[in-house]
């Protein structure tokens, strides 16, 4: 078979389009017919290995309806006896790599998944499928050429977004740096070289998670006034992009932008923060994010397409389940209870579901809980004409914080907020604490530039909030209740505690604290600069690497 | 006229014609550029056939400069459609290239490199110094990189259709390269115009790639062209030759009038050959196709040749060959629809498949391939089968198992807008691949054999249908004295054998009395299955009548007939469900023509084997040797024949009699009863001794119920019923595994069915009551009735025959009421013996 990059080769774009984009022109009931089938592979599969007679406890269900009654519903402490320990053995199907995102509170550091190779496969064909919605103008278009210069911005392997730029046919573009040669670089030198190739090399693609484009952005802006071109002037070519993009910023009576140096084909983006930062990206960077949504278990299971909207399910890589939000709140209060799930063709718009998925094409896990509660926001793309529901990343399950009955926050909305609001923070967490009323606490740290008050603060993430969520606002007018209360964290606090983190040896996804209700040894740590953290513990799941939440 | 300049004219008509067909379809980027290739390779020889065209020219050296700055414009434009072909942009070194070229023309024009030009012989003799070896020296990187990065491309393509076209212009640019370095370097040929022959045979080469390997997706491009080219050279060489003669033989003429001469005779002849075209077309197709030519035409008036078949065999044996000739591949398959399963099965396959167990392709009826195919009217490319979302739910295994069958194109046979069958073709010959061309002759044979096969297709399944046994999918009894006619036609004719086997599943009747008709049809379906499943494609089996079955194995001794039975007998005797009745059969075997040359007499043989067979015991095969001719006329019973079977029987109706010392003697007592009945009803034999070991079994199931209730005094309560309702089944599972007592099930469950229906354990009504449960209701009834009991007086003889007739036609059959009331009237002095 020829390979993406060969038909890429070869001119032929049009194969090249429909093999890795094809899957958003299929109907929906085409979407459903590949969801049975490639269940009931699974199924002959499972029903062969160890893992899944052990899953599925001896059932051997023949149709989609009779694995939906017999199977239980899974979480990763069902797989420990096989993927914590790696046996191949037990699996459907004999992987061809092993990924890891972050583990469960102290008790082990990484949740291991394996990797068939038809899931590489895939995933590779998707990944020219993202590059090519996120440079497209119309369907059809492929925009990105051969040699076309690709930096990267993410974790290494076995990180997941490692897989992905090991999937990237590295033949076909000029990495920046070449990935073998930033094998065993650290994160930031990595980034850092990269960035200098692509001044002197330019810069066609790039893919980071969401906060590194907006941190580099930041980075450009802050050393307008400081910028030392005398390093340059051995490299013309930098030099010259260089002085174009500060006169481009001069005319625009701006500090210097990334777009005013480079103008990119494409930029594809991972992490929580996607819908967040996206006007954000876009002021800087020249262009919206292509956000996907994937995950370690899952690899990739939605993407956004080039209007930038909700994104699209992918059906070929996971039988999808969605469990009412309703329904899932009563399992989380009652473990034992075994919630109801919906297909894909049976959710509706403006709900909220959280995603069961099945790996298909040999991966392991069986109607296992992501945890992620999503959003459908349409059944089908009106623009694009899609016909696959479009969905939003909502929240995690577990990381919502309940006020007074009254509403749910989410980590987006509180994010969203504090963006909104303009105060000049470099991080922040929040928990809900409880004295005599419910008290939403967040404690941030500002900027070297921000001279506010924690009661400015208060004053102005809690107008945002109320404004971005209305039953927010109803705690005021319903019950007196003003449940923000704001604590400025001293400057370096986050910074310190990574650095303890790291002095500790934790593993990357671990070293900054969580979002949303960290542990009292945390909060201890960063108001005071002590307090003891387990490297791995006390810590809520944290984003995973590719996971666009 | 200098007669080399031929050459370069020929050349330049070629380059015209294919610059006109490629600029056609000129949207795609390389195309494009191929087409200035063209043009530039076209100017070359242009210039070149006006430099040789008259030697005495004053513009000699004009047109000198104009050759010489041509060649480096060809070099670089042939460096930029590799560049277009690989899918790179043009770079830095086609900006060089360009400037080179117009600088030799700058250089050239200011007269910087030809000094001097002169024909001598016609060859050419110029003053151009160094300047042959500075060109060629700064070309030479421009045609090594297009080199290079073709064999690059070649290298590392996994595409075997990519690899085939960059040989092609491999070749094309290799032997070009070879030629145009070699022409000026060789005495003999320096001077002459021969280095066109080189680009001329690189723009062939593509022009064949083009057309052979869709190198550039043009369409038709290189045989429409080549036809119009092959035209206008052998019009060019007619006018060039005409003025060659007119000037060697009327040298004085003016010539003008040899040139008007010329154009005349071109005109004649182009007029002549205008009729001439469809010729050429065949000879220009009949080049390309060689010997597939005729094929096509074959399949190109497909219907109106084969328009009176009606026959699917006939069909397939008439397209698939010429369908696989044609195209030149390697195979060709029919799939129609499966009656029972609707599936596409391979059912006409050229060339036929090896050996027996040869696979062949199937397709699911929820396969994407098929629902895909249903969608679209194209033809499916399996090299694609990766790029159609709609097949992403492919199975692993299906595609492995598809690319396995080394098939290439799946094309859609439709009517009516649906799906009524796929043509299935094999991967071309010498790693070819299927033209633009080949792909409308395969669709254009799919449409016309569409209304072909619809009617095959109907006129086969009507045929099928009135040979087909409707319950079990079996050809019927009239198709099996039809076939084993034309069996027995054909073994007289060519002297072979067959076999004849005939199967009776044991007790049938049995098991129908007592799981039902439905259940029993079940059976029947099964068996049809298990014996389709056991023999060879070329047997044949069918449902004689009833539960028997026949099969004829051609060439087929009576050995290896009997080991075929056998796996039939083992078959069905392994199917057999552990909850239910077991299931088996017996067989007889007769062979052809050993047993009997009339089909009468072979059919009796076989039967007689068979009969043995259930003599002997039943689920055994017997053959027609094995048939033994009886010492007597009758041989009585079958179970009282067999000591077993009573010894058996006895024990039984001891263990039933010990439980209840109440009942003891019952049974015997209901047996004497019930064959009383039985004789005076005229039943054969083996029925009254069936009768009369039923009626010592009958409450044999009573072994599970508690003493308590048996010899309960009171009236029994809802709970205590139960079991007592629930001793017929008991005794049938008891019982059932005996196979010698299986024929006594049904009077055993059924004996306490009412007449009116509302009895138990099957609630049945009247007729549908087996007679045998009939019979033993009453004279169950009468002896209990007339016993003593805990939980009632003995009545007397005339109050129990009062009580029956009281209750004829509501619990009884009236009719064995009034029989058995003449039978116990008629002897009222005496018990009935036991016996």
């Amino acid at each position: 078979m020829t390979t993406e990059a060969e038909l890429l080769v070869q001119g032929k774009n049009e194969e090249l389009w429909q093999r890795c984009c094809g899957f958003i022109d299929l109907s929906l009931e085409d979407c459903m017919s590949i969801q049975r089938r490639l269940l009931m592979e699974q199924l002959e599969l499972l029903k062969r290995c160890k893992l899944g007679k052990s899953i599925m406890r001896g059932a051997e269900p023949r149709t989609v309806e009779e694995f939906r009654r017999q199977v239980p519903l899974t979480t990763y402490a069902d797989y420990e006896p096989f993927l914590l320990t790696k046996n191949e053995r037990a699996l459907p199907q004999k992987p061809m790599l092993w990924q890891h995102t972050s583990g469960r509170s102290g008790e082990y550091p990484f949740k291991w998944v394996p990797v068939t190779a038809r899931q590489f496969k895939e995933l590779q064909a998707l990944l020219f499928a993202c590059l090519a919605f996120s440079c497209c103008q119309q369907k059809g278009e492929i925009a990105y050429k051969r040699k076309d210069k690709f930096l990267y911005a993410l974790a290494p392997p076995p990180y997941t977004t490692g897989s992905l730029i090991h999937a990237a046919p590295h033949e076909l573009f000029d990495f920046l740096p070449p990935v073998k040669a930033a094998e065993g670089m650290s994160f930031e030198d990595r980034v850092q070289l990269g960035f200098k190739l692509a001044l002197s090399e330019g810069l066609d693609l790039f893919f980071a998670l969401s906060s590194v484009l907006v941190a580099i952005g930041e980075r450009f802006s802050q050393r307008n006034r400081r910028i030392d071109i005398k390093p340059l002037l051995g490299n013309p070519k930098a030099l010259s992009r260089l002085l174009k993009g500060l006169m481009k910023s001069k005319l625009a009576r701006r500090p210097i932008l990334p777009k005013d140096i480079w103008r990119l084909k494409g930029l594809v983006s991972t992490g929580s923060d996607g819908s967040v930062f996206r006007e954000k990206v876009k002021e800087m960077w020249g262009r919206y994010p292509l956000d996907v949504y994937g995950g370690t278990e899952g690899i990739i299971m939605a993407t956004q397409t080039w209007d930038y909207q909700g994104m699209t399910f992918i059906p070929h890589l996971n039988f999808l389940e969605f469990i009412p939000q309703e329904e899932s709140l009563k399992s989380r209060a009652d473990p034992f209870y075994q919630p109801s799930t919906l297909l894909l063709d049976e959710v509706k718009p403006g709900e909220r579901y959280e995603l069961v998925i099945t790996n298909f094409l040999g991966g392991p896990l069986i109607r296992y809980k992501l945890g992620d509660m999503i959003k459908i926001t349409s059944l089908r793309n009106e623009q694009l004409n899609i016909d696959i529901p479009q969905m939003v990343f909502h929240s995690r399950v577990d990381d919502m914080i309940d006020i007074a009955g009254f509403t749910r926050l989410t980590e987006r909305v509180i994010w969203q907020a504090i963006e909104n609001s303009g105060v000049a923070y470099k991080e922040w967490t929040v928990r809900k604490e409880v004295r005599e009323k419910p008290i939403l606490h967040l404690y941030l740290e500002l900027r070297e530039n921000g001279y506010v008050t924690e009661e400015q603060v208060a004053e102005s993430v809690h107008h945002e909030l109320k404004r971005l969520d209305a039953p927010y606002a109803d705690l005021e007018v319903f019950l007196g209740l003003r449940p923000l209360e704001v604590t400025l964290l001293p400057e370096n606090a986050f910074q310190g505690y990574m650095s303890r983190q790291q002095a500790a040896g934790a593993d990357l996804a671990h070293l900054k604290p969580p979002h949303i209700n960290p542990s009292d040894s945390i909060i201890d740590c960063l108001v005071n600069g002590t307090g003891k953290i387990p490297v791995t513990s006390k810590q809520k799941r944290q984003p995973e690497t590719i996971h666009s939440k | 006229m200098n007669i080399w300049a031929v050459i370069p004219l020929i050349s330049f008509s070629t380059f015209a014609v294919l610059v006109v067909v490629v600029l056609q379809q000129a949207q795609r980027r390389a195309n494009k550029i191929f087409a200035l290739f063209l043009l530039a390779s076209g100017v070359w020889s242009f210039t070149s056939f006006m430099l040789v065209r008259d030697p005495s020219s004053p513009h000699l050296i004009f047109w000198n400069v104009m050759v010489i700055a041509a060649i480096p414009w060809v070099a670089v434009c042939y460096y930029h459609f590799v560049r277009a072909y690989n899918n790179k942009p043009g770079g830095i070194g086609l900006y060089i290239g360009y400037a080179l070229v117009l600088a030799v023309l700058a250089l050239g024009l200011g007269g910087y490199i030809v000094k001097s030009a002169y024909f001598i012989d016609g060859f050419l003799h110029h003053d151009i110094g160094p300047w042959p070896y500075i060109i060629g020296g700064i070309l030479f990187p421009f045609l090594l990189a297009a080199m290079l990065m073709l064999v690059q491309r070649y290298r590392s393509s996994t595409d075997p259709t990519d690899r085939n076209r960059t040989m092609y212009l491999i070749a094309g640019s290799g032997i070009a390269m070879v030629i145009t370095y070699v022409n000026p370097l060789t005495p003999a040929l320096a001077g002459l115009p021969t280095d066109h022959l080189g680009n001329l045979a690189n723009a062939l080469i593509i022009a064949y790639a083009i057309q052979r390997y869709q190198l550039l997706n043009i369409r038709l491009v290189a045989r429409r062209g080549l036809t119009y080219l092959i035209a206008i050279t052998c019009l060019i060489g007619i006018y060039a030759g005409a003025i060659l003669l007119g000037q060697r033989f009327i040298p004085d003429q003016p010539l003008y009038s040899i040139l008007l001469l010329a154009s005349g005779l071109a005109l004649l002849l182009a007029l002549l050959a205008r009729p001439l075209r469809h010729s050429i077309q065949e000879g220009v197709d009949r080049f390309f196709y060689r010997e597939t030519y005729e094929y096509r035409q074959t399949l190109l008036s497909f219907s109106s040749k084969m328009g009176n078949i009606i026959n699917l065999n006939e069909l397939a044996s008439e397209m698939l060959p010429a369908v696989t000739k044609a195209l030149n591949i390697t195979q060709a398959k029919l799939l129609f629809e499966d009656i029972n399963s609707g599936d596409f099965t391979t059912q006409f396959a050229y060339p036929e498949a090896e050996g027996e167990s040869s696979e062949e392709p199937r397709f699911n009826v929820d396969n994407p391939i098929v629902v895909w195919l249903e969608k679209e009217a194209s033809p499916l490319d399996l090299k694609q089968i990766d790029s159609i979302p709609e097949l992403k739910g492919l199975w692993q295994a299906e595609k492995e198992s598809l690319a396995a069958f080394n098939l290439e194109i799946l094309c859609p046979i439709k009517s009516g807008g649906g799906l009524i069958g796929i043509l299935a073709l094999g991967k071309k010959q010498r790693g070819n691949i299927y033209s633009h061309e080949d792909i409308e002759l395969v669709v254009n044979i799919a449409s016309q054999a569409s209304i072909l096969i619809e009617n095959a297709q109907l006129y086969a399944q009507a045929t099928i249908r009135a040979n087909t046994d409707g319950l079990t999918g079996l050809y019927n009894h009239r198709h099996f004295h039809e076939r084993l006619e034309q069996e027995i036609a054909r073994g007289s004719r060519f002297g072979s054998m067959f076999s004849l086997i005939m199967l009776d599943i044991d007790l049938f009747k049995a098991y129908n009395d007592i799981y039902g008709h439905l259940a029993g049809d079940d059976v029947l379906r099964r068996t049809g299955r298990y014996i389709e499943s056991s023999i060879r494609s070329i047997d044949l089996a069918f449902r004689y009548g009833g539960e028997e079955f026949t099969i004829i194995l051609p060439e087929t001794r009576i050995d290896d007939a009997y080991r075929v039975a056998e796996r039939i007998r083992k078959t069905i005797e392994s199917k057999t469900s552990s909850r239910a009745m077991p299931i088996t059969a017996s067989l007889g075997i007769a062979s052809w023509p050993t047993d009997g040359v009339m089909k009468e007499e072979i059919i009796a043989r076989a039967d007689a084997a068979l009969y043995q067979a259930k003599q002997a015991g039943r689920n055994r095969t017997c053959l027609s040797s094995d048939v033994v001719k009886p010492e007597t006329p009758n041989i009585g019973t079958e179970l009282e024949a067999r000591p077993r079977a009573l010894s058996i029987i006895y024990a039984l109706a001891a263990t039933v009699d010990a439980k209840d010392h109440y009942t003891y003697g019952h049974s015997r007592k209901v047996s004497d009863y019930s064959v009383a009945m039985a004789e005076a009803l005229g039943m054969p034999q083996d029925r009254i001794a069936t009768i009369r070991a039923a009626s010592l079994l009958h409450d044999i199931g009573k072994v599970g119920i508690p003493d308590s209730i048996l010899s309960k005094e009171g009236p029994l309560t809802d709970e205590e019923w139960e079991p007592v309702r629930a001793h017929p089944k008991l005794g049938v599972e008891i019982l059932r595994h005996v196979i010698d007592l299986v024929n006594c099930l049904p009077a055993i469950l059924h004996h306490h069915e009412h007449y009116d229906g509302k009895g138990y354990p099957s609630g049945l009504k009247g007729d549908s009551i087996p007679i045998e449960g009939r019979i033993l209701a009453i004279a169950d009834a009468y002896d209990a009735m007339t016993s003593p009991r805990p939980y009632r007086k003995q009545l007397s003889s005339q109050q129990a025959l009062n009580e029956l007739k009281r209750c004829a036609g509501t619990q009884f059959d009236p009719e064995l009421v009034d029989i058995f009331c003449r039978i116990i009237e008629s002897t009222p002095s005496r018990r009935l013996e036991i016996k």
